[in-house]
C-alpha cells in the first residue's frame, strides 16, 4: 500500500505572538512539525510494515526557511522520501489554494492511502485534508482515533460529540487523524542517521490564485498583564465577575 | 443582503442547540434558508429557526457521509444562488464544511467566535491570536458553540430536497455512545483541575467531577493527588502526565509547580482558586481568585 | 616434632605435590577464564600516570584508605589483609619441610621472619574473630539475608590461623621442648599442649598440618568462584582507578587529542552506542564483577535501594560477574546469548539511578557503578529507543525550546526584566543562569536573589539571555548523549562568541557539566558556584551579611559537594545557626532529582526526597538551605508531603540577601 502523508509545518507551540499594525509578526517563527501530523506518519509506517509499500511525505511551505531538520526525524519514524514543494508566497491560513497544490502533487503519486493531521496547530481549520479529498475526488473520514485496515478496506473510528462513529470504506481514502491515535515512536540515533540518506526532494511550484479569505486584522486578546487577580465583597461576587470574564474578555466559555 | 444556507443538525429528537445559535447569526445575515439533512429527522429538523427549511430526509442518509453530504449542499447552494453558508463548529460542521468549500471552490472560515456584516473572527494559534476577516464572494462558515444564544424553535415552510444524491463508498457500521461525561483530557476545550486543597479524595469526586461534566470540561489533577491515590493517573496533568492546552484552564487548590505547569502552560486561558495568595499558579493565570474553595466551588457550580 | 614424614610408606611431600597440583592447577585455570573473559572487554586506556597510581595502589590497596572508613567490618578486613600478607610466606615454609626457614636462618632473617609471621596470624585471628562476631552477633541488616557462605569460609580461614600456630608449637615441642621466643604465639600454643603425650601429639600435629594444607589449597580453588575474587580483582580495580573527574562521562567517540569527535564527523559504521552486550563494556567496567566484595556499602548509601526502588548498585555488580559467568563459553565462543546485559539489569534498575555517585564514592575497591547504568541507558534512547515515556517530552522540549518543561525559549530572560542586567555582552563573569533559575518560578527568586548580590558587590557579569541554553545535563544523564553533544557544541559555540572564561551558576548541574564536561568539547571555563563567589565576596566584606537567625540545615547538592568537591563555601556563606543532618558534605544524601531523574515518574511510596526530608526535619531546623534548584524542588515537594510546610526551603543566595545589612 503506497501512502502519501501531508505534513504542515507550523511554529512551535512556545514561538513568541506579536502583532504589528494588525498584522501577526511571522519573522522569528521556528517551524516544527505539525503535532497531529506526525500521528498520521506513524500510522503510515505502521501500514507500511504490516502491508510493505511506501510512504511519501508531502509539505507545501515557503522558499526561504530551513524545516530539513524537524522533517527528516519524520523519514527516521520510518517513511521513504521527503517531497517539500517550495512556493513563493505561501501562507498556512489559505486551506482551499493549499489544498489545490497538494492535491495536484498527490495526483502525480500512485497512492492508495492520504494521511494527515486533523488540524494544523497554527490556524485551527481542519480543513485542508478535507479539501484534498473532495479534489481529489475520494471520501474522507476526519478525526479518526482508531484506523484498521484490512485487505482494501479501511475500519476508522472517528470522534463525534458524545460518542464515536465506525466507519468503512474501500482505497483510495483521505483520513485526517486525531491527537491520541497512536503512539509516536521516537527515532533511535541509528534511524535518525539512516534518515539522511534518504530521498529529500524540494521542488517549486506555482503560487495560485484563489477564493480564500484573506485576515485583515489580526489581534492579541486583551493583555492582562501578568493576571488579574479577582477582588469582591464574598465568594459570590468574586465567581460572578469571573464568569464574567471568561464569557467576554477571554470568551472561552 | 445575501442568501444564506444554515445547515442544521440534529440528535435524532430535537434540534441541536448550536443549529439555533447558528440560526440566529444568520437572521442577521440575509435571507436564511435551512437544510437538515438525515434520516427520519423531519420532525425535529423543522424546529430549526429558520423561515424556509428544505428536508432532505432519507434512510441512506442515517448518519454523516461528507460524500452525499456535501453533494446535497452544493446542489442547493447553486440553485438558491447562496453566497453564504453556515454551520455549527461540530464534528460534522467542521468536516462538511471545507468539503463543501472545496465543492464549490470558495472560502472557508472555521470555528467562528464571530460572524456578520462586521466580518469574521475566529482563533488562531490555539486562541492566542485572533484573526479578523471581510470576505467577499461566497463563503462557507463554521459558528463556535455558545458563542451566540439560540435561536427560538420555529416552524417555516418545509420543502422535500429532491435532487441527486452522491454516490459514496463510506459506510458507518457502529455509533458507540461512550457518554458526554467523559471528555478525553488532551480533546478538551476546558479543563478542571484539582489539586491538594481539595483535602481529600471525596472532595475531588463530590466537587471536581460533577463541575466538570457541567461545564463539559475534562477533569484532570496535579501529581500530587494522583501520588496520594486519589485519582488514577490518566488524569494527571503535568511534566511526568498529561500535556493539555485547552481554551480554558481551571487550576482548584492547585499551587502550580513548574512540574504542573510544563503540562498546562500552553492552555488559552488560565483561571486558578488557591487560598494561599503566594501560590505560584498566580504567576502564570490570566484571572485569580484568592479564596477558601470549599466556599467558591457550589457556587461556580451553580453556574453552569 | 614436624609432619614432614612418611604417611603410609609413601614420602608426605607425594602428598603435597598432588595435592598442590591439583589446588594451583584449578586456581590458575579458573582464573584464566576470568582473564579471558574481562580481555573480552573493549580498550580504555589506563595504562598512565604511574607514579599517580602507585602512590593510590599503596594508599587504597596496601594502605586499605577506604576500607577503614568503616570502623569495625573495616579493621576487621584490614587486620585479616595485613595479616596474611605478613604470613603469606609460611605457605612456602610449611609446603618445602621447613626449608624456607632455613634458608632464611642462613642470612640472619629467620627469627624476624618468624616474628612477622605470628605476628600475622594473630592478627588475622583477631581480624577473623571480630568479623564472625559482627557476622553471628551483631548481625547488621544488610548481612540479614546473606548466605552461610560468608561464614563458613570465616571459620576456614579462621582453621588455616589455629592450625598454623598448632604446627608452629608442634616444632617446638618433642622429646625436648624448645620454646622459640621469636614465635610468640606458637609459644602460648606449646604451653598449652606441652603436657599431651607424644604420640597423641604427633597425631595433633599432622591433622593440623594437612587440613592447614588442605584449607589453603581448597581456597585456592574457591577464590575464583565467589566474591574472594576480590582478592585478585582488587588488584586491577585499585591499580587502574578512574583518573577522570568524578561523574564525567565519556564522549561518544574521542580523537588523539582525547577531544570529543564533533556530530557532524561520528563514524557511525564503527560506533557502539552504549551497552547491551557484557562485550560492549571495557575490560576495567568488567574487572569491577570480579573485584566486588560484597560489602553492600553501596547498597546502603544508594537513594534509589532505600527508596524501595528495582536498583541494588551491588547486584548490578554482581550481575555483570555472574553473566560472564553464566555465559562465559557462549561469550568466549563469540556469541550472543539470548539474555542481554539490560535484561540481567532491569530497565527498571537502570532508569532508578539519580547518578548521585553515592555509590562510587563508597566503595572500597573503586567500583563505578554510575557508568554501568549511564552506558545501558545510552542503549536504550539511541540504539532502542525504548525508555520512559516522560522522557520524550524531555527530549522535545530540549530540542524545540532548550529547556526541560518546553516553555518559550523567548521567555528564557524575562526573571531579569527590571534589573538592569547586561545581556549578551562580554563581562568578567558570565552568569548562566540554567533552565530552573530562567523559567521556574520558585527559582527565578533564587536568580533574581544571586544577581542583585552580585551587583551589590560590583561584579562585572552579564547574562546570555534568550542565546543561553540547557546545558545538557538532563539528556546526557537519560542516555540521549547524542542530543547532549549537539547542545554542548552548540553552548560551547555561544559562550566562546561571548569571550567567556568565567562562569557563575546557581546550579550544580549547569557547575558540574560546564566546568567539567564542556572542555571535551572545546569550552575550557573556570567555572564557579554561586556560593563560592557569594561567599568570597563575603569573606572580602563586599557583601556584609549578618549571619542567619533561624536554625538552619544544610542539604548538600551531589553535584556540588560529592562530585563538586565543594562542601564548606555554601556553609560559609549561610554562616550563624547551621545544624548538619546526620548524613552530611560528601556523604550527603541525593534528593532523587538527579540523573534526569526528576523529569521521570516516581512511584508514590518510593519516593527518595522524603527520606531527605525527614533527615532534614530530624534536626529541627526551621530551614532547610539548598544549593540546586533541583534540590529546592524535591526537599519542597518532600516536606510538603511530611506535612512540614511550616519549614521553609531557600537557596543560599536567598538567604545572604534577606540579611544583607544596609
Amino acid at each position: 500500500m503506497n501512502i502519501a502523508v501531508l505534513i504542515k509545518m507550523v511554529p512551535d507551540t512556545e514561538s513568541k505572538l506579536e502583532v504589528n499594525d494588525g498584522a501577526l509578526n511571522d519573522q522569528n517563527f521556528k517551524y516544527m512539525v505539525n503535532p497531529y501530523d506526525e500521528f498520521a506518519v506513524e500510522q503510515a509506517v505502521q501500514f507500511k510494515e504490516a502491508e510493505g509499500g511506501k510512504v511519501t511525505l508531502l509539505s507545501l511551505f515557503s522558499e526561504n526557511n530551513s524545516i530539513d531538520t524537524d522533517l527528516r526525524k519524520m523519514l527516521a519514524i520510518g517513511a521513504d522520501e521527503i517531497v517539500v514543494l517550495r512556493q513563493e508566497g505561501y501562507r498556512g491560513d489559505k486551506p482551499l489554494a493549499n489544498a489545490k497544490t497538494l492535491s495536484d502533487a498527490i495526483k502525480e503519486l500512485d497512492v492508495d492511502l492520504v494521511l494527515c493531521g486533523i488540524q494544523g496547530i497554527d490556524y485551527y481549520q481542519s480543513a485542508t485534508g478535507t479539501m484534498v479529498a473532495q479534489m481529489l475526488g475520494i471520501p474522507n473520514i476526519s478525526g479518526v482515533t482508531n484506523l484498521e485496515y484490512n485487505s482494501g478496506t479501511l475500519k476508522a473510528k472517528r470522534q463525534i460529540e458524545g460518542g464515536l462513529q465506525t466507519v468503512e470504506t474501500s482505497t483510495p481514502a483521505l483520513i485526517s487523524c486525531q491527537k491520541d491515535m497512536n503512539k509516536v515512536r521516537f527515532p533511535a540515533l541509528k534511524d535518525i542517521m539512516m534518515s539522511k540518506r534518504k530521498p529529500f526532494e524540494n521542488k517549486k511550484v506555482d503560487s495560485i490564485d484563489s477564493n480564500d479569505p484573506i485576515t485583515s486584522e489580526s489581534s492579541l486578546p486583551p493583555a492582562r498583564d501578568g493576571g488579574e487577580m479577582i477582588d469582591g465583597e464574598n465568594a459570590e461576587d468574586k465567581v460572578k465577575k469571573l464568569i464574567e470574564k471568561l464569557k467576554m474578555e477571554a470568551k472561552v466559555i | 443582503m445575501s442568501n444564506v444556507l444554515v445547515i442544521g443538525e440534529t440528535d435524532g429528537s430535537e434540534i441541536k442547540g448550536i443549529s439555533q445559535q447558528v440560526a440566529s447569526v444568520a437572521a442577521g445575515m440575509g435571507e436564511v434558508t435551512g437544510l437538515v439533512i438525515g434520516s427520519g429527522i423531519s420532525e425535529a429538523g423543522m424546529k430549526l429557526s429558520v423561515a424556509k427549511i428544505i428536508m432532505a430526509d432519507d434512510t441512506s442518509l442515517e448518519n454523516y457521509d461528507p460524500v452525499k453530504y456535501a453533494s446535497i449542499a452544493s446542489h442547493i447552494v447553486k440553485e438558491h444562488n447562496i453566497e453564504t453558508i453556515l454551520l455549527g463548529a461540530t464534528s460534522m460542521g467542521k468536516d462538511l464544511g471545507p468539503r463543501l468549500a472545496a465543492e464549490l471552490n470558495c472560502g472557508y472560515l472555521g470555528d467562528c467566535l464571530e460572524a456578520g456584516s462586521e466580518g469574521f473572527v475566529r482563533p488562531n494559534f490555539a486562541g492566542k491570536v485572533l484573526a479578523k476577516s471581510n470576505p467577499t464572494g461566497t463563503i462557507v462558515a463554521t459558528i463556535r458553540n455558545n458563542a451566540y444564544p439560540a435561536g427560538e424553535a420555529w416552524s417555516g415552510s418545509v420543502e422535500n430536497y429532491s435532487g441527486e444524491i452522491a454516490e459514496s463508498t463510506l459506510k458507518t457500521t457502529d455509533i458507540e455512545n461512550v457518554g458526554s461525561g467523559t471528555v478525553e483530557l488532551t480533546e478538551a476545550a476546558i479543563v478542571v483541575s484539582g489539586g491538594r486543597g481539595l483535602e481529600n479524595a471525596e472532595n475531588y469526586d463530590s466537587m471536581i467531577r460533577p463541575l466538570a461534566e457541567s461545564m463539559g470540561a475534562a477533569a484532570g489533577a496535579s501529581r500530587a493527588i494522583v501520588d496520594a491515590g486519589w485519582v488514577p493517573h490518566s488524569h494527571q496533568v503535568g511534566q511526568t502526565g498529561k500535556t493539555v492546552a485547552p481554551e480554558l484552564y481551571l487550576a482548584i487548590g492547585i499551587s502550580g509547580a513548574i512540574q504542573h505547569l510544563g503540562g498546562m502552560s500552553g492552555s488559552k486561558c488560565i483561571a486558578a482558586i488557591n487560598k494561599d495568595p503566594d501560590a505560584p499558579i498566580f504567576k502564570v493565570a490570566d484571572y485569580g481568585i484568592v479564596g477558601d474553595l470549599f466556599e467558591i466551588l457550589p457556587i461556580l457550580k451553580s453556574k453552569f | 616434632m614436624t609432619p614432614f614424614h612418611d604417611y603410609f610408606g609413601i614420602s608426605w611431600y607425594v602428598f603435597l605435590l598432588i595435592w598442590s597440583a591439583i589446588a594451583i592447577g584449578a586456581h590458575v585455570y579458573q582464573v584464566g577464564f576470568i582473564v579471558k573473559l574481562i580481555r573480552l572487554g573493549r580498550d580504555d586506556d589506563r595504562f598512565n600516570s604511574w607514579n599517580q597510581r602507585m602512590k593510590e595502589f599503596l594508599t587504597d590497596w596496601l594502605g586499605q584508605r577506604k576500607v577503614v572508613e568503616d570502623k569495625v567490618a573495616g579493621y576487621a578486613h584490614a587486620l585479616i589483609f595485613w595479616g596474611f600478607l605478613m604470613l603469606v610466606s609460611d605457605v612456602i615454609d610449611l609446603g618445602t619441610g621447613g626449608l624456607f626457614a632455613e634458608f632464611l636462618g642462613m642470612i640472619y632473617l629467620e627469627n624476624i621472619w618468624n616474628l612477622v609471621v605470628d605476628i600475622g596470624y594473630l592478627m588475622a585471628g583477631v581480624g577473623l574473630l571480630v568479623a564472625l562476631y559482627r557476622r553471628l552477633i551483631i548481625r547488621p541488616e544488610k548481612l540479614k539475608d546473606s548466605s552461610l557462605e560468608g561464614v563458613m569460609i570465616l571459620f576456614a580461614i579462621l582453621g588455616i590461623v589455629i592450625t598454623a600456630f598448632i604446627v608452629e608449637a608442634g616444632y617446638m615441642l618433642g622429646e625436648e621442648s624448645h620454646y622459640n621466643y621469636w614465635e610468640p604465639i606458637g609459644v602460648l600454643f606449646a604451653k598449652l599442649m606441652q603436657d599431651i603425650d607424644t604420640s597423641t601429639l604427633q597425631t595433633i600435629v599432622d591433622v593440623s598440618y594437612w587440613l592447614h594444607m588442605i584449607l589453603i589449597g581448597g581456597f585456592l580453588i574457591e577464590i575464583p568462584q565467589t566474591k574472594h575474587s576480590h582478592l585478585i580483582g582488587t588488584i586491577p580495580n585499585v591499580m587502574f582507578q578512574d583518573h577522570e573527574k568524578m561523574g564525567t562521562m565519556l564522549p561518544l567517540q574521542v580523537d588523539d587529542d582525547d577531544l570529543a569527535v564533533k556530530t557532524d564527523d561520528l563514524d557511525f559504521d564503527n560506533l557502539t552506542l552504549g551497552v547491551n552486550k557484557f562485550e560492549d563494556f571495557t575490560w576495567r567496567q568488567l574487572s569491577d564483577g570480579w573485584a566486588c566484595t560484597a560489602c553492600a556499602r553501596c547498597q546502603d548509601v544508594c537513594p534509589a535501594y532505600n527508596s524501595g526502588k528495582e536498583l541494588n548498585p551491588m547486584q548490578i555488580i554482581m550481575d555483570v560477574k555472574n553473566y560472564g559467568k553464566e555465559h562465559g563459553n557462549l561469550l568466549l565462543a563469540g556469541e550472543a546469548p539470548s539474555e542481554t546485559i539490560v535484561d540481567r539489569f532491569s530497565p527498571e534498575a537502570i532508569w532508578a539511578c539519580t547518578t548521585c555517585y553515592a555509590c562510587v564514592n563508597a566503595c572500597p575497591v573503586h567500583i563505578e557503578h554510575v557508568p554501568k547504568l549511564t552506558d545501558t541507558r545510552r542503549h536504550l534512547v539511541m540504539e532502542a529507543s525504548d525508555f520512559p515515556e516522560e522522557l520524550q517530552n524531555l527530549f522535545n522540549n530540549l530540542e524545540r525550546n532548550s529547556n526541560p518543561w518546553g516553555l518559550g525559549a523567548h521567555t528564557r530572560a524575562d526573571w531579569a526584566e527590571g534589573l538592569d542586567l547586561k545581556i549578551g555582552e562580554p563581562a568578567e563573569y558570565l552568569f548562566y543562569v540554567g533552565c530552573a533559575g530562567s523559567f521556574d518560578e520558585r527559582n527565578k527568586n533564587v536568580s533574581r536573589a544571586t544577581a542583585k548580590l552580585l551587583k551589590e558587590a560590583g561584579v562585572d557579569f552579564s547574562i546570555m539571555g534568550e542565546m543561553e541554553m540547557c546545558n545538557g545535563d538532563p539528556a546526557r544523564r537519560a542516555g540521549n548523549e547524542f542530543m547532549f553533544q549537539m547542545m554542548a557544541e552548540m553552548n560551547v559555540d555561544n559562550m566562546n562568541s561571548l569571550g567567556t572564561l568565567k562562569v557563575i551558576t546557581a546550579c550544580p548541574h549547569c557547575f558540574h557539566t560546564i566546568g567539567k564536561e564542556y572542555e571535551k568539547y572545546g569550552g575550557k571555563y573556570e567555572v564557579y558556584h554561586h556560593s563560592q563567589i557569594l561567599n568570597e565576596l563575603k569573606q572580602k566584606e563586599k557583601l556584609k551579611v549578618k549571619d542567619y537567625g533561624d536554625k538552619v540545615t544544610f542539604h548538600d547538592p551531589c553535584y556540588l559537594g560529592r562530585i563538586g568537591g565543594e562542601t564548606e563555601a555554601p556553609r560559609e556563606a549561610i554562616g550563624g545557626n547551621l545544624i548538619e543532618m546526620e548524613r552530611s558534605r560528601e556523604k550527603s544524601f541525593c534528593c532523587g532529582g538527579g540523573g534526569a531523574r526528576i523529569w521521570m515518574e516516581e512511584d508514590a511510596d518510593k519516593r527518595v526526597n522524603e527520606i531527605r526530608a525527614k533527615e532534614a526535619v530530624n534536626t529541627g531546623a526551621d530551614c532547610v538551605a539548598v544549593g540546586c534548584p533541583f534540590c529546592m524542588t524535591m526537599m519542597s515537594d518532600g516536606l510538603k508531603t511530611l506535612g512540614e510546610e511550616q519549614r521553609t526551603v531557600k537557596d543560599i543566595s536567598e538567604i545572604m540577601l534577606e540579611n544583607l545589612e544596609e
